[in-house]
């Protein structure tokens, strides 16, 4: 099953009345939403304001979600009206970025440069995190460090990642969990992360 | 292709399900499963949110601030729970219904076509068919309730003659 088709299982959940499995879409899309939104609006407060408001709008327009699209591009475009809205409002005009720019999420544009919208309080947290995640993958062994880069900054699919690294798929998928849990455990402390703490 | 059942899978303390299903590569059934188990294993929960966090710091996504995710669970908690599900399924995944249909068609058709009666010669329908006449009870009964409505109705009382039909019928039955 692709992404997309665990997205809109996600919904279909969410609209049978199972609000867990729409938190489990915000988790998966409130970052991305965020860079997304960040090229729109400057201020860190009023891009988190638009992507609350933008969620908020997606789970009460959930009947109207036909799958056609997936979850994803629905969720930007109901994104991306909320902040013209919102700059509209505010008498304010949008930065000189194209739509195509703003809603092409599979092919960001490289010349864009992802705003920063952390509060400085926040800021600390937020380098901490990177940092630990970046030296935890430095430290990992070269095979689970391709494997977990192949896979999510290039996008590569575990038969693709398999074909470039001669091995077995399951080999993959089980290189991609261990690096994960390896990244994870340097991230908990930081996070304060516990057993019943979801988000 | 080449996905295997982890969800279902003799160890289940691992939870490399978690990872495989964020990447879209589980089996379809195993994926139903796993979203179900998600929802409610506080563990696979916290798991889905790192990994999800993992992914977007590599990819340079900016980091939100810490109260957000609090803030979000808590607008949605207060939403009124949505119970809209799609549609039953497409005709093109359930085919056996409409092969099913079809045949009781068919059936029903043959049937028909193939008996005949027991007894005596065919007789002409046009024959035995009496046309039906409106029974002068029955709308002597119905004329005084539409002419006690008619002025609810706006066609009624804009068009003369049935205005008319109804006040006449309702003195004729005084």
């Amino acid at each position: 099953m692709s992404e997309r088709e665990i997205d809109r299982q996600l919904v279909e959940r969410a609209r049978r009345g199972d609000k867990r499995a729409f938190e489990l879409l915000v988790e998966k899309y409130r970052r991305r939403l965020l860079r997304l939104l960040s090229r729109m609006v400057r201020n860190a407060e009023e891009v988190e304001d638009i992507a609350q408001e933008t969620f908020i709008k997606a789970y009460r327009a959930l009947p109207n979600f036909r799958g056609d699209a997936a979850f994803y591009t629905w969720l930007y475009r109901i994104g991306v009206n909320t902040a013209k809205n919102f700059l509209a409002n505010r008498g304010r005009n949008m930065p000189t970025v194209s739509d195509q720019a703003m809603s092409d999420e599979d092919e960001p544009d490289e010349r864009l440069v992802a705003q920063d919208v952390n509060t400085p309080e926040s800021m600390l947290l937020s380098k901490q995190v990177a940092l630990a995640v970046n030296e935890a993958v430095e430290a990992l062994p070269e095979e689970l460090r391709t494997a977990i880069t192949l896979r999510e900054m290039e996008g590569l699919s575990y038969e693709e990642i398999a074909t470039l690294m001669g091995c077995p798929i399951g080999t993959v998928r089980s290189r991609i969990f261990r690096a994960r849990e390896a990244i994870a455990a340097k991230l908990r402390p930081i996070l304060g992360t516990s057993e019943d703490k979801r988000w | 292709m080449n996905k295997l059942n982890l969800v279902t899978a003799p160890d289940t303390r691992s939870e490399e399900w978690v990872s495989a299903m964020l990447d879209g590569e589980l089996e379809t059934d195993d994926c139903l499963q796993a979203i179900s188990r998600l929802g409610k294993d506080a563990s696979a929960s916290r798991r889905w949110a790192e990994y999800c966090l993992i992914g977007d710091v590599l990819r340079a996504c900016p980091q939100d601030s810490a109260g957000l995710g609090a803030r979000l669970q808590a607008a949605l908690a207060e939403e009124p729970t949505i119970v809209a599900p799609l549609p039953s399924p497409t005709i093109e995944r359930r085919p056996l219904y409409w092969v099913a249909a079809a045949a009781a068609v068919a059936a029903i058709t043959w049937g028909v076509l193939h008996s005949t009666p027991e007894t005596g010669p065919a007789i002409p329908v046009a024959v035995l068919a009496t046309p039906a006449e409106p029974s002068p009870v029955a709308a002597n009964d119905v004329m005084p309730l539409l002419a006690a409505h008619q002025d609810y109705t706006y066609a009624v009382v804009s068009d003369p003659d049935m205005k008319f039909t109804a006040i006449a019928a309702s003195e004729g039955r005084r």
